[in-house]
């Protein structure tokens, strides 16, 4: 089953076993990943030159800085997309931080596939919503 | 972590029970759990929960999908999320439509579920999925006009001047302070006496001034450090 196979993918992981994992997953079922990203700067390349409708993200990558600096550099750009947390990271002052960032949802890892795939969905299907009702 | 009035809409007891242990223990009250369409609609108006949690399959013909749509049809929707162990494209497709905060496989995982909870209810109560338009009346006609494409406003003897991002200036008999109070708390932020901004639609700034395209905004030097400061947040 084919679902939404024009939305286009970051992910945003450092665990390359993982992201591939993933990107597989997600590739079978007709999205197209347009990139991996192991760190806080080679995910903002991949955004501003993949432009994608969504972003998957680690909390933990490669590097000074986190998943949710990435989405803070999300958030600010003109027609912000969404992005969803992929994170065994629970801890209050890491949900408080995340939460800030307005994602639109926090998986825990090992992710449920069909989970994730459903989310992407809802969270791309809201993003349109808001964006009609801005031409409104 | 907050705390928030919760209802379990889910036909397996136990599991019900499972997460209504876990989330009482967790400090926030669950106010009811309803098996069944019929019962959920009713513990839903009398206890007017903040977020409700719900499985889609249920007892009776109704589902939680329908649970989902009466909620969504209020006029300013309390968030839920749909906990489900399988879905099929037909019943997906008629969950999306009804917005749903979240979706949750199950079995749930229970850190899971209480970083959405907290998330959800966040980006609720900070009013960021309303509906985000204002009506300003220029003397002449009504302009429905996106919050998020004002620029700045600047008070003028008893007007205001709402500054928006196609060049346009809508003239307002109103204060500063009373034209801010509409807007959604934290998106604006005055900088001087007669001047408010939008966080979202700042260009670059310097030591004196905020700017939006060309045009400079004055910072006075009493809120200097407090605007500063939350710009270097944002």
């Amino acid at each position: 089953m084919k679902i939404n196979s024009q939305t286009r993918i970051l992910i945003v992981e450092d665990e390359i076993l993982i992201a591939d994992n993933i990107r597989r997953y997600l590739t079978k079922k007709g999205y197209e990943v347009v990139g991996v990203a192991i760190s806080y700067e080679e995910a903002v390349n991949l955004y501003l030159s993949k432009t994608p409708d969504i972003a998957l993200v680690d909390i933990r990558l490669n590097g000074a800085k986190s998943g949710i600096d990435f989405a803070h550099f999300v958030e600010q750009q003109k027609d912000a997309k969404p992005f969803i947390y992929l994170t065994s990271q629970f801890d209050k002052k890491n949900v408080n931080k995340a939460k800030s960032t307005f994602p639109s949802a926090y998986l825990s890892k090992p992710v449920h596939k069909e989970s994730l795939s459903i989310a992407i969905d809802l969270a791309t299907a809201k993003y349109g919503r808001d964006n009609v009702r801005k031409l409104v | 972590m907050n705390s928030f009035k919760i209802l379990i809409v889910e036909d397996e007891i136990l599991i019900a029970d499972n997460i209504n242990r876990f989330l009482s223990k967790k400090g926030h009250q669950v106010v009811g759990v309803a098996i069944s369409y019929d019962e959920a609609i009713q513990l839903y108006q009398e206890h007017q929960p903040d977020m409700t949690l719900l499985d889609i399959r249920l007892n009776g013909d109704k589902t939680g999908i329908d649970v989902g749509e009466f909620i969504q049809a209020h006029e300013t929707p309390k968030p839920f999320i749909y906990l489900t162990s399988q879905i099929d494209s037909d019943s997906l497709n008629k969950a999306k439509e009804t917005f749903p905060g979240g979706y949750l496989s199950k079995p749930v995982q229970k850190d899971s579920l209480l970083a959405s909870i907290e998330i959800i209810m966040f980006k609720f109560n900070s009013g960021k999925e309303e509906l985000k338009n204002i009506p300003l009346y220029d003397g002449d006609k009504n302009h429905l006009v996106p919050i998020d494409s004002i620029l700045f406003i600047e008070a003028e003897h008893i007007y205001v001047k709402v500054h928006l991002n196609d060049g346009e200036i809508i003239l307002q008999r109103n204060t500063l302070k009373d034209f801010i109070d509409q807007l959604p708390e934290g998106q604006f932020l005055q900088t001087h006496r007669s001047f408010a901004i939008n966080l979202k639609q700042i260009s670059h700034w310097d030591s004196e001034k905020i700017y939006f395209g060309e045009v400079g905004v004055p910072v006075s030097r009493s809120k200097r450090k407090e605007v500063y400061s939350i710009l270097k947040l944002n």
